[in-house]
Formats: C-alpha cells, structure tokens, sequence
C-alpha cells in the first residue's frame, strides 16, 4: 500500500475515533441531567399575569399542578413569558400523574403546558376529532400513526 | 357527505364520510364550492410523506361558503364566500403576530410528531398528513375550518370562483417566494418549475419590480401559460444547459434570485438526476433536490435562492459549499398565507393577477381519481384538476 494512502487511512481512522470518543463523552453529560429533572417548557405570547391569575393556571395546567413544580418568567424579547414545568422529585408525583393522565409523565408535562399556552393565546385547546374519514382499513402502517397520533402533544 | 380519501400509495377512492361539525368556538364550516389538486398532494399520493393513514380526505386549496359558525366567530356571517387559506394558524402566537403564519404554533394539534422529524412544530394544515394536524381536506362536500376569522378571506364581487381558488395557496405560496426571497427592481429573477405555484412566483416577481423573470420547466403547454399568461421568458431544461443559458442572460453575474418551486419529486434527465431517483427509491435519501443544487449553483455571488418546493427530510449532495462561498442567502418557509391574502384579492379584482388559466382541468368531485391521475401524468396538458362537490 502506498505511503501516502497508510497516511490517509490512519489520519481518517484517528478523526473517527476522536469523534466516537466526543460523541460518548458528550453522550454521558448529556445523561447526567435524568429526564425527570428536566424542565420543559413554552414561550407564551403573554404577561405573566396572564397565565398565572391568583396562583389558579389554566385547566390543563392546573389539572396536574400537585405533581408538578411550575416556573414563569419573563422571556428575552419583553412581552412573552416563558412557563416551565417539570415533576416534582418524588416518586408520589410519578405515579400520580401517570394514574390521572394514563400518560408518561414527561408527555404529560408537555401536552399541558401546550394546552395552557393555548387557552391563554386563543381561549380554546383547538381539536381535531371527531374528523371526516374514510375507512381505516389496520394496517401496520396505518396502526403506527394512529400510536404517533395518540402521543403526538406529549 | 362525499369526499376524495387517500387509501394508500397511489389509490385513491370516493367515499362516504361523517359531516364535519364545529369543534371549537372559533370554526366555521364551508360548504365547498371549488377545490384543486396541488403538486405537493402528489407526494402524498406517492407515499414519500409517511404519515398519511389509509382514509384520510385530501385537499388543502379551495373556496366555499360559510353554511355554519361557531360562537367565537365575529368577521363573517353564514352565506359569505370565502377563501380559505392552506395553512391553520391562530393568529395570536408570537409567530402570527410576526406574520410567520405557517410557523404558527397552535394550529398544529400533533406537534410531537414534526418535532420528532424537524425539532419543531410548523402549523396545520388541510388535507396534508398527520404531522401537519391530521385535518381532513377539502375534496369533500363540507370542511371544517378552525380560526376563520384569521383564515377565511371574503372573495370581492367580480372576482370568479376560478380565480379566487388559488388565492387559497398557489398565488400567495408563489408571492411569498419572491417577496421573502427580496425581489426588488431591476432584479433578474430565475424560477424552476411552471406549475401554478412556479407561475404565481413568476407574476410576483414583475409585480414586485423585476426586470427580467425565466421559468425553467420541461412542459410546453405549460411554459406557454408562462409566455402567454404571466408575461414571462421561459427556458426548457431537456432542450438547453440552464447553468450556462442563465449565466448568458445575465451578463455572466447569474440570476440575483433563484426561486425553487419544484418539490422533493424533482425530474431531471441528467446524471444527477438519475442518482437522486435511484438513492430515493433505495430509501437512501427521502427527496430528491435536483432543481435546488441547480438554483443555488446558477444564484449570483450574494444573491438570494428561496425554497417553494415542498421536502419532508433529507437530501443528499446539498452544494453547501456553494452557499457559504457565494455569500448567498437561503430562505425556505410553508405559505405565510394570510399576510398575502388580503392584498392579492384585491389584485384579482383589478385584474393585475390572473389565476385561471391554471384551472386547465374543471371537474365534478366523483371524478376526483381520474382527476388526479391526469395531473399526476400530466396528461391533456393538465396543470391543475380543479373539483367541482
């Protein structure tokens, strides 16, 4: 094999493995923060008075407040505000939300911090079904996006 | 009611479906008066946007009359002829108010599952899948339309149910194009694609001032519409080389807009094309780029090159190094639909646009599938099947 060629290979195979090893120490710092320390959060287009009216949040917020710890604050641009959420850290909390909302508790901190954004900017959750269709034959591709449906706001 | 459903790759049937109903203060429902097959809805067709399911109704372009309202809803009342912008949008999120309606981001009900594809949730839309709502479409008798007094435009007397249609989509998708891409006067314009949205991008851009606009496509009868119509140049890419053609209209410099509005099905009959149907047909690449590497390779140093077409994932050989080395600048969005709306009414009404020639095509809804298999083909010339409920 010529020189220059082995050159290549070992210049090519060292940057690999320099990004394999990033990627797994990047991997394993990502990991040190759990799912369940997590904050989510949405950036409301409202004061914080808006979304918070006497410490009462909108239903769907306000629905699984027990388990959750909830944060405001304002965002960079002046006018909206952000609203966090993440479980409270006990395990009560996980079992609870999961027992109200038949949800993961991390789709379910999602999916109500969307639906209290949108009561707060719109007034209403917005719905799709029940929707006109045509027959739903079970396929298995068909089955798979009626899952992604089902979870598609958490 | 009867509506047009997707039963799976390449079928299409009429069935017999549940009438919409309001769901939401702010719904209206439409009596559906003309609604037109678009070529995005052929990667639908097609099977290149996985998300459809077997039932679904099709159809995301159309106009109507409001037979139905919800209690929130102020700025129309029931009889009122209306278009009906593709994209569902609240209009009250940070992003409506910023006129990025598309962007919008409560009117997307799935969001998890664009956010699993492309980080985040884009708008809703009719008829287009369920990563953009799951909403039925409007090839059907009746539709539901959410947030109608941001979505629903009335159609001034004088202007025919023909034209006003693509005031839906086509006209302001094609504005949109020229104006983000920032056409100005004095520009020359370059446009792949002759379609309806191709053609509406064309008028734009002389509306908006450009000196000279070309619409590349392989279609006759539709770079006639082209010359005849829009009052544009045209070049046909299977009989001249684009690259060095558009470098000699343009002095050497290159077109200082590049606007793509071909789509993740793009034909070429060139290597590259043939590549990007082999790695798309091995599942290699989900769409095929061919018109934007040419867009971007015939865009001027420090021009602009906006994306129309419609792409669902990821593309192979993407001249990236084009754009960093040329400075130019990259733009994309779905339709911003109701920043546009309003005024391109108003030029339908005086005439300054013209839409109807597109609508080659006039037909009863039961005749949807054979409608769709025209415009799929291409056959008698068709550049929109538009249905008739």
């Amino acid at each position: 094999m010529p020189k220059l060629t082995t050159s290549a290979l070992t210049i090519v195979g060292g940057v690999a493995a320099a990004l394999t090893v990033d990627h797994l120490l990047q991997k394993r710092s990502v990991q040190n923060k759990t799912s369940r320390e997590r904050w989510r959060a949405v950036t409301v287009l409202a004061s914080p008075d808006a979304i918070s009216r006497d410490e009462e949040y909108p239903a769907p917020l306000q629905a699984v407040i027990e388990f959750l710890d909830v944060r405001t604050s304002p965002a960079p641009d002046g006018v909206s505000t952000e609203l966090r959420a993440r479980l409270k850290q006990t395990k009560s909390a996980e079992a609870g939300i999961r027992k109200l909302t038949g949800l993961a508790p991390e789709s379910a901190i999602r999916a109500s911090l969307r639906d209290a954004k949108q009561i707060v900017e719109t007034g209403e959750v917005l719905r799709v079904l029940p929707r006109p269709e045509g027959h739903r034959p079970a396929t298995p591709g068909g089955v798979l996006v009626d899952l992604a449906e089902q979870r598609a706001k958490g | 009611m009867k509506a047009l459903c997707w039963t799976g790759i390449n079928k299409l049937q009429i069935e017999t479906v549940d009438d919409p109903t309001i769901l939401n203060d702010h719904d209206v429902i439409v009596k559906v008066l003309l609604s037109t097959t678009c070529g995005s809805d052929l990667h639908l067709l097609g099977g290149y946007v996985p998300t459809m399911r077997a039932g679904d109704v099709l159809g995301h372009e159309f106009i109507g009359e409001i037979v139905e309202r919800g209690p929130a809803v102020s700025k129309h009342q029931l009889g009122d002829r209306v278009v009906v912008c593709s994209f569902i949008s609240c209009g009250n999120c940070w992003y409506c108010q910023n006129d990025l309606f598309s962007l919008c981001d409560n009117g997307n009900p799935n969001p998890g599952i664009p956010e699993a594809l492309w980080g985040q949730a884009p708008g809703g839309c009719y008829g287009y899948s369920h990563a953009l709502g799951g909403f039925a479409g409007s090839h059907a008798e009746y539709i539901r339309v959410p947030y109608a007094d941001i979505g629903a435009f009335p159609i001034p007397d004088g202007v025919s149910n023909e034209r006003a249609v693509f005031a839906s989509d086509a006209a302001p998708t094609g504005w949109m194009g020229a104006d983000l891409a920032g056409v100005k006067a004095g520009d020359t314009v370059a446009v792949w694609g002759a379609g309806g949205v191709g053609q509406m991008a064309a008028r734009a851009a002389m509306l908006l001032g450009a000196e000279r606009v070309v619409v590349i496509d392989r279609y006759p009868e539709r770079l006639a519409q082209v010359r005849d119509r829009v009052g544009a140049e045209t070049l046909d890419y299977t009989n001249t080389e684009i690259l060095p053609e558009l470098r000699e209209l343009t002095g050497g410099r290159g077109p200082d807009v590049c606007i793509e509005a071909v789509g993740m099905e793009a034909h070429k009959g060139r290597i590259d094309g043939v590549y990007d149907q082999i790695k798309q047909q091995l599942r290699l690449e989900t769409d095929r780029p061919t018109a934007v590497r040419e867009a971007i390779m015939a865009a001027k140093k420090g021009g602009s090159v906006f994306v129309l077409g419609v792409f669902g994932g990821f593309v192979d050989k993407f001249p990236l190094g084009a754009v960093m080395n040329k400075g130019l600048t990259l733009r994309s969005a779905q339709q911003h639909g109701q920043r546009y709306i309003p005024q391109l009414l108003e030029r339908m009404a005086t005439g300054e646009l013209q839409t109807e020639h597109l609508a080659t095509h006039t037909m009863p809804l039961s005749d949807a599938p054979k409608g769709y298999a025209m415009f799929k083909n291409k056959t008698d010339g068709c550049v929109r099947a538009v249905f008739k409920p």
